[in-house]
Parts: C-alpha cells; sequence; structure tokens
C-alpha cells in the first residue's frame, strides 16, 4: 500500500459507473475535499485541496501508460483539469504530441499551469474550452481549431480556427449547484463528435448538458433524459 | 464496436459532501457524507459512460 487509502475508493467508485480505471500509483495519497452544498444557496461551500506531490518516475509511468492506452483504438484523448503539482505541468505538452503524432485528436479542458504548458508545445490541442478567468491566463489561444469561451450562465463564444463562429445561449433555468457545468459541457461535445454530429448539434447537446446539471444540487450526475429536456431551448446563433 | 475515449485527470478528487448547511466555529452534526469521484477529468468520464461511451479515465490515485 502507497499513498494511503484514498486512490482505492476512487477506483472502485470509477468502475462503478462502467468506466475502466488506469489510474497510476503514487506514495502521495491523492486530494480528498469537502463540500457543502444547502439547496438555499446557488453555490456550494467548498474545501478543495489543491493537489500533492508527484515524483519524476510517477510521471514517467503516467507518460508511458498514456502511450500504451493510445494503442487501444482511441478515437480521442481529453486532458481534463489541474496538475496536482509543478512537475506534472511539464507532460501536457508531451502528452498532447504524443497524440497527435498518432492521429488522434487531443481536448484541452486545464487552468494555471497545466493550461499555460499545455498551449505551448509543438502541437496545439484540437479543441479548448476556457472560462473567461482561464482565458485571460494565456494568449496562446489563435493556434486552437476549436476554442469554446465559457461564462457561467452566460453564451459561450465559440471560436473556429481562429474567428467567431457561434454563439451558444443556455437555457434559463433556477440554478442550484453550477460545480461541473464545464465538464457537463466538455462531455456533450464529445459525446456529439463520437456520434458524427455536424458542430451546431454538438453545441446544443453540450450546452443542454451542463444546463442540466446546473439544475441539480450533485456534480455531473446528469442523464441522458435531463439533457434532453433541455435540447430545444438552447439558441445556437451563426456568427 | 466504437471507437474509445481516454480521459487524463492527473489530479481527481475524492469529494466528501454534506447535503445542507455547515454553521463556522461549532460542531456540525450531520447523517454521513456522500463520497463522490470528482476532478474534472472524471466527471467528463461519468458523463461520457452514463450516455453508452466506451471510456477509460488515467491520471495519478495515491492510495492502492
Amino acid at each position: 500500500m502507497r499513498g494511503g487509502h484514498s486512490g482505492a475508493w476512487l477506483r472502485e467508485l470509477v468502475i462503478e459507473e462502467g468506466i475502466t480505471e488506469a489510474f497510476v500509483e503514487t506514495d502521495a495519497p491523492m486530494r480528498v475535499g469537502f463540500m457543502a452544498a444547502p439547496s438555499q444557496f446557488d453555490h456550494p461551500t467548498t474545501l478543495l485541496p489543491t493537489g500533492f506531490e508527484v515524483k519524476d518516475d510517477e510521471c514517467a509511468t503516467l507518460f508511458q501508460r498514456i502511450t500504451d492506452l493510445l494503442t487501444l483504438d482511441v478515437g480521442l484523448m481529453i486532458i481534463s483539469g489541474s496538475v496536482p503539482c509543478h512537475s506534472v505541468a511539464a507532460y501536457y505538452p508531451k502528452m498532447i504530441e504524443l497524440a497527435s503524432l498518432r492521429g488522434i485528436p487531443c481536448w484541452l479542458d486545464a487552468h494555471g499551469e497545466g493550461l499555460i504548458e499545455g498551449l505551448s508545445g509543438t502541437f496545439p490541442p484540437i479543441l479548448a474550452k476556457p472560462n473567461r478567468e482561464e482565458y485571460q491566463e494565456s494568449n496562446n489561444w489563435k493556434r486552437i481549431p476549436e476554442l469554446h469561451i465559457t461564462d457561467g450562465e452566460n453564451p459561450v463564444e465559440v471560436f473556429l480556427a481562429g474567428f467567431p463562429a457561434f454563439r451558444v445561449r443556455p437555457p434559463e433555468i433556477q440554478q442550484i449547484n453550477p460545480v461541473g457545468c464545464g465538464d457537463c459541457y466538455l462531455g456533450g461535445l464529445a459525446y456529439g463528435v463520437m456520434q458524427g454530429w455536424d458542430i451546431e448539434d454538438r453545441l446544443r447537446f453540450a450546452s443542454a448538458a451542463g444546463t442540466a446539471n446546473a439544475a441539480r444540487q450533485d456534480v455531473a450526475q446528469i442523464n441522458r433524459a435531463e439533457i434532453d429536456r433541455y435540447l430545444e431551448t438552447v439558441k445556437v446563433e451563426r456568427l | 464496436m466504437s471507437k474509445k475515449i481516454l480521459v487524463v485527470n492527473a489530479n481527481p478528487l475524492l469529494n466528501l459532501v454534506h447535503e445542507g448547511t455547515i454553521e463556522i466555529g461549532v460542531i456540525n452534526r450531520v447523517k454521513g457524507f456522500g463520497m463522490h469521484a470528482e476532478g474534472k477529468g472524471v466527471n467528463v468520464a461519468r458523463i461520457l459512460s452514463r450516455l453508452g461511451e466506451n471510456v477509460t479515465v488515467t491520471g495519478f490515485a495515491g492510495g492502492a
């Protein structure tokens, strides 16, 4: 046993969802957070550790793991989230390069060091989804073929090849918890790509997924029926 | 068989969730916590899996 038992718990929960887990073990325990989500507020109270230490050999193991996984008929790779510590950030551009050289599209949804490093490599991610604040963290966005800038309950601005292309206005709802809306939006986009949908249908589905999440107290626990409920009221405007 | 989606979540989160209010500076007695697998990538992977996609998630998760 390394790093306590928190990783084992995470793995169990991930497997229960039908996801294949391929996490890399670390000496340091993974982060454990706390969220109090009373229904009468529109944002929960959270205690969120920023990360944990990862050793060089553990970074190398993850890189090798990804190299191996990319041989298994992968159609899309998504790098999502922050880095647990400084040393991991340098691997983000390497991961993007790894996928790109194999002809596998790679998306990036990160902030802080992971975002800065991920955008500075030889190969840009095919798609990125910064929120307004994250967008200000870099001026390296022009290279991204498909850029989605989210802004809470406000419309999502979509740029294709550096040019404004779409504005996506989510339905108006009574927001309960916005945490995880961006993740549901990204999941919706990825689902649309895997289905071969055109971009307007992808945008509509992604926005409906983000909205469905905001209407719930928990984080990213939505299902298909909840997404479908909002599809008709998403407004996709071509610019 | 459709292609797989690989999600990299370097910094996942195990989240203890209390669905109610808390008060600072006192003992808050609660029924219990929900334990949720989170982090941006894990969230994305869960949505995709629920939609029927074949998803693998990797990253760091200390604690065997």
